[in-house]
Parts: C-alpha cells; sequence; structure tokens
C-alpha cells in the first residue's frame, strides 16, 4: 500500500517535471524551424533565429559584448545588493518589533517603495556619484529592504497565540523570548521574502546598469545598447541569460529553504522532546 | 471609529515627520555643509511642491501614463482571472503553464519592453501589453490559490443538488475567490503604473516616464522630482483605488455584521450536507 502511494507519487512527479520540458521543446522547435515567425508575421530583425543565439551563447559572446564579463559585473551586483538590503530590511523589522511606536516605519518604507524604479536609478546615480557600481548596489539593495522588513516583521510579530505569554510566565527575559520564540518564528517569513529579494535585486541591477552612465559593462547596459543599436542576437541572448540567472536564483533560494526549515524544525522536535522527557522523568 | 481616528493621527504625524525631516536633511546639504550638488541630489520639498504647481501636476502625461496602465492593468486582471480559471479545471495545463508563469516573472522588463516593441511597432500598444504582462502573474497565482481554497463539502453539496460546473464555478468557485483575486490585483497595480513609467522612459514622446528623463537631460531638477513624487502617489493611489473596489464589491470581507450572516449562510449550507449525507 504504501509502497504503491509512493511509485505513483514518483510517477506524478516525473509528470511535473515531463510535461513542461515538452512544451518548452516543443516551442524551441517551433522557433527553431521558423515556424514561429511564420506564425506571429515576425522577420529575423524582430525575433532572431534561434540558431543564431545558441551559436552567440555558445561562443560566449562576440568582440563587443563579453558574457562572462556583464555576468559577473551583474552578479556582484546583485549578491551585494541582496545581501545589504535584506539585512537592512531586517534590521529594521527587528526595531519595529521591538519598539511598536516605530511601526510606522514600515508604512514610510513601503510609500517609498511605490518611487518608480526609473526615478530611483538617477536619483541614486547623484547620491553616488563617485562609482556607478555603489549606485547599482543601492537601487538593488532599497528593492529588497521593503519585501524584506514587512515579511520579517509578520513573522517577528505573528506569534502563535498564547506562546508569549507562555514564555513571560516561565520568567523569560525579552532577549530569550526574541532568541527562542520570534527569531525562529520568522524564518519561513525570511525565505518568502527573499523568494521576492531576489527577484527585486535582478530587476534593481538591471534598471541601474539601463540608466545609469557608467562602464560598458553590465547586461543590463548590454540589453540598452544592443536593443538599441539593432543588435538583436546580441540582446535577445542576454535578456535570455538573465531570465534564467533569475530563475536559477530563485531556485537556488528554494533549495536553502527545504534545508533550513527542515534544520529548524529538527531543532524544534529536539526541543520539544526535551521538555516532554523532562516533564515525564520529573 | 476611536480606533480610526488614531490611527489617521499617527499617520498624520509619521507624513509630518518625514517632511520635516526631508527638508532638513535639504537645508543641511545645501546650506549648512554648501554641498553644491545639494539642490540635485536631495531639493527642499518647498521647491518640489512649488513645481508641482506650477505644472498643473503634469495631467497630461499623467493621463496617457495611467490610462495605458490601467488599460493594460485591466487585461492582464482578466486574462489572468480567466487563465486561473482554466488552470484549475485542468490539472494538465497546470503541470505545463505554472513553471513557464513562474519563469516569465524573470524576464527583466527592460529587454522584454524593446522586444514587444519592435512586435507591436507601437508605443501606446506596448504599454499596454507590458502592463498586462505583469499583472497577469500576480492575479493568476493568487486567483487560483483562493479557487483551490474552496472547501470540499460546498462543491459537494452544489453536485449533489446536480449543479453542472459552469452553475458551481459561477455560484460558488468565483465568488469564493474574488478575495485572492483582489490581493493579487493590489500587488498589480503599483507594478503596473511603474511599468508604464519605464515604458515611457524608452523613447516615448509623451507620459511620465520620458517627461521625467527629459527633465533630468535638461538639467530642471524640479520637474524631475515633481514627477518622481506624482508617479510615486500614482503607485500609491492605484493600490488604495482597487483597495476601494475591493469594499464595494465585497462588503461582507470589511463589516463583521454583513459576515455574521454569510457564515451563517456556510454554516447551514454546511449543515444541509451533512444531513445530506
Amino acid at each position: 500500500m504504501k509502497l504503491e502511494m509512493k511509485s505513483k507519487k514518483l510517477k506524478n512527479g516525473m509528470l511535473t517535471v515531463l510535461l513542461p520540458v515538452l512544451f518548452g521543446v516543443f516551442l524551441l522547435l517551433l522557433w527553431r524551424f521558423k515556424a514561429l515567425h511564420a506564425l506571429l508575421g515576425l522577420n529575423e530583425s524582430q525575433l532572431p533565429y534561434l540558431e543564431n543565439i545558441w551559436v552567440f551563447i555558445k561562443n560566449g559572446g562576440d568582440g563587443t559584448a563579453r558574457i562572462t564579463v556583464n555576468v559577473k559585473s551583474t552578479l556582484a551586483v546583485v549578491f551585494l545588493g541582496l545581501i545589504i538590503g535584506s539585512l537592512l530590511g531586517y534590521f529594521v523589522a527587528v526595531i519595529a518589533a521591538l519598539f511598536p511606536k516605530s511601526k510606522g516605519v514600515l508604512t514610510v518604507l513601503a510609500a517609498f517603495n511605490a518611487i518608480p524604479v526609473v526615478a530611483l536609478a538617477p536619483i541614486m546615480g547623484r547620491w553616488f556619484p563617485q562609482s556607478a557600481q555603489v549606485a547599482k548596489v543601492a537601487i538593488a539593495a532599497i528593492l529588497c529592504l521593503v519585501p524584506m522588513s514587512v515579511n520579517a516583521y509578520r513573522g517577528l510579530t505573528e506569534l502563535k497565540p498564547y506562546s508569549q505569554d507562555l514564555l513571560k510566565s516561565y520568567a523569560a527575559s525579552k532577549t530569550q523570548i526574541f532568541l527562542k520564540l520570534k527569531l525562529p518564528n520568522s524564518v519561513p517569513h525570511i525565505f518568502t521574502a527573499l523568494k521576492l529579494c531576489v527577484v527585486s535585486a535582478m530587476i534593481g541591477a538591471i534598471i541601474g546598469e539601463y540608466y545609469i552612465s557608467g562602464p560598458m559593462i553590465g547586461i543590463g547596459k548590454v540589453i540598452r545598447n544592443d536593443l538599441k543599436g539593432g543588435r538583436l542576437t546580441s540582446g535577445w541572448s542576454h535578456v535570455l541569460i538573465a531570465t534564467l540567472i533569475g530563475a536559477l536564483l530563485y531556485a537556488a533560494v528554494l533549495l536553502f529553504e527545504k534545508y533550513t526549515v527542515r534544520a529548524v524544525n529538527a531543532v524544534k522536535t529536539r526541543m520539544t522532546e526535551r521538555t516532554v522527557g523532562k516533564r515525564t522523568n520529573g | 471609529m476611536l480606533m480610526n481616528r488614531k490611527k489617521a493621527i499617527s499617520a498624520a504625524a509619521w507624513i509630518l515627520g518625514v517632511a520635516l525631516f526631508w527638508e532638513g536633511i535639504a537645508h543641511i546639504l545645501s546650506d549648512v555643509a554648501k554641498n553644491p550638488t545639494a539642490k540635485q541630489a536631495l531639493p527642499a520639498l518647498e521647491v518640489i511642491l512649488r513645481s508641482l504647481f506650477k505644472n498643473g501636476f503634469f495631467l497630461g502625461d499623467l493621463w496617457v501614463t495611467v490610462s495605458r496602465a490601467g488599460i493594460g492593468f485591466l487585461l492582464g486582471v482578466t486574462l489572468g482571472f480567466l487563465f486561473a480559471v482554466l488552470i484549475s479545471l485542468s490539472n494538465l495545463l497546470e503541470k505545463v503553464a505554472y513553471p513557464y508563469l513562474l519563469l516569465s516573472q524573470m524576464i527583466p522588463v527592460l529587454g522584454l519592453a524593446p522586444i514587444f516593441s519592435t512586435i507591436l511597432r507601437d508605443n501606446g500598444a506596448t504599454r499596454i501589453a507590458i502592463c498586462a504582462f505583469l499583472t497577469f502573474f500576480p492575479v493568476t497565482t493568487n486567483t487560483l490559490a483562493g479557487l483551490k481554497a474552496v472547501e470540499r463539502a460546498q462543491k459537494d453539496l452544489l453536485t449533489s443538488y446536480a449543479a453542472g460546473k459552469p452553475t458551481v464555478y459561477i455560484k460558488l468557485m468565483v465568488p469564493a475567490s474574488l478575495g485572492s483575486l483582489f490581493s493579487g490585483a493590489k500587488i498589480a497595480a503599483p507594478m503596473a503604473v511603474t511599468a508604464a513609467v519605464i515604458v515611457d522612459s524608452l523613447g516615448g514622446q509623451n507620459g511620465l516616464g520620458s517627461r521625467m528623463l527629459y527633465a533630468l537631460g535638461g538639467g530642471i531638477l524640479d520637474v524631475f522630482w515633481a514627477c518622481v513624487v506624482i508617479g510615486a502617489l500614482t503607485g500609491i493611489l492605484s493600490f488604495v483605488l482597487v483597495g476601494m473596489l475591493e469594499r464595494l464589491v465585497m462588503p461582507y470581507k470589511f463589516d463583521k455584521s454583513l459576515l455574521g450572516i454569510r457564515k451563517k449562510a456556510v454554516r447551514e449550507t454546511g449543515a444541509a450536507a451533512e444531513a445530506g449525507r
């Protein structure tokens, strides 16, 4: 019975992977044999041929744009922005959770989040005129700040009913309540935020590269020059690569989440077992 | 009521505080620190406000941007909702489409917009398409979650009354998923505004985004900052508007007394389902 269920589950899982892959291959074949061009009434100057994109990526770019150089530059911005923005966001959430009077900070941040990103880029360019790279990181960090602070705040404050009262009745100090109850409770919410942040950081990095004048480097810069200058194959290749990087980062967060949440749960059960054991012994 | 007034006062206090803080920093930068670029990096709030009034709040450009964002948003909500219903009907479709929905979110808008514009060959249509594209995902995923959260007993009850799939959807599933649809729409509305501004800035002749970048290029910083403020306010307003529409369409979600009636109705149908078994 159990085995049957397991095999059914496995079959289901395989289908979940297989079906989308088949669909993707089907689309690529349509593109490769120009059926997509015929179907949408497009020519090569609107939708480049798949084999040209493939050759471009396989060669690692061409004389004007080297893929690895651009990817490295963009990834550096994304990671730095992600780390700085998430840490700051979590810090703000902790402050807001510890001092309820400062809760309004979150609303103010959310309001600032409504500033169009296009405007954010030139502003940051002016705030950090020394280095375009720093300005880009700042944009990515700001875009991460809000999702992280809002979600982390939710995790730090939406506790199980009576759990805080219980700890208080054990004469737990504020630090203990924070470390043993609020912090672990916020972990799943951190991951919800990180999933949003990864996408935001990527958007921020690319928009920063697009609008901030600086050295000719980064995926956003290349996309801008290529799509404006009619180098469609290179432009499309970089758009595809950016999409792929976004998806990979997202998948990485998912994996990281799976293992961390599992670890946190393991610690939790161990703690409960210990207290239950103590109680039965005593 | 008392709570509301308290909330309003604290919100007003925060707005005032931020405005004073801004004004203070701006003056310290330009007058005390004598920073030569201060007027560009952070102009005083009064300068921005004066520019806003002088330019009539940029109503012409605002209308171009907001109307396109609005059409795209409505298109995206409609398509997203229909697609969610389709997915909920077919397990196969969900398996095939879901990863691609997720992947579509990773495509950078700045890369997508020129691609759309070469295919559509019209800036207005590109704006609408991009806004619809960005609206689509949050609406679809949220609505789908709402459709899936409908209780089995309620569905069974309707089926036991010999209701067909269309009836089940019209009378139960769609009303039940409305709340989630609005959650998705609330996420999507500011995104649609931002996207419209981005597409404006990519080479449109009019619209808030192009006005913003022209002002920046021409060094008219007060106009640029005023555009930034108007853009941000529009984003917030779009969120508030969708929230108000939600209140209008489903008052029972907010009015506790109405909720009681609804809950009772649900309980009664639930009891009827139990009795039916």
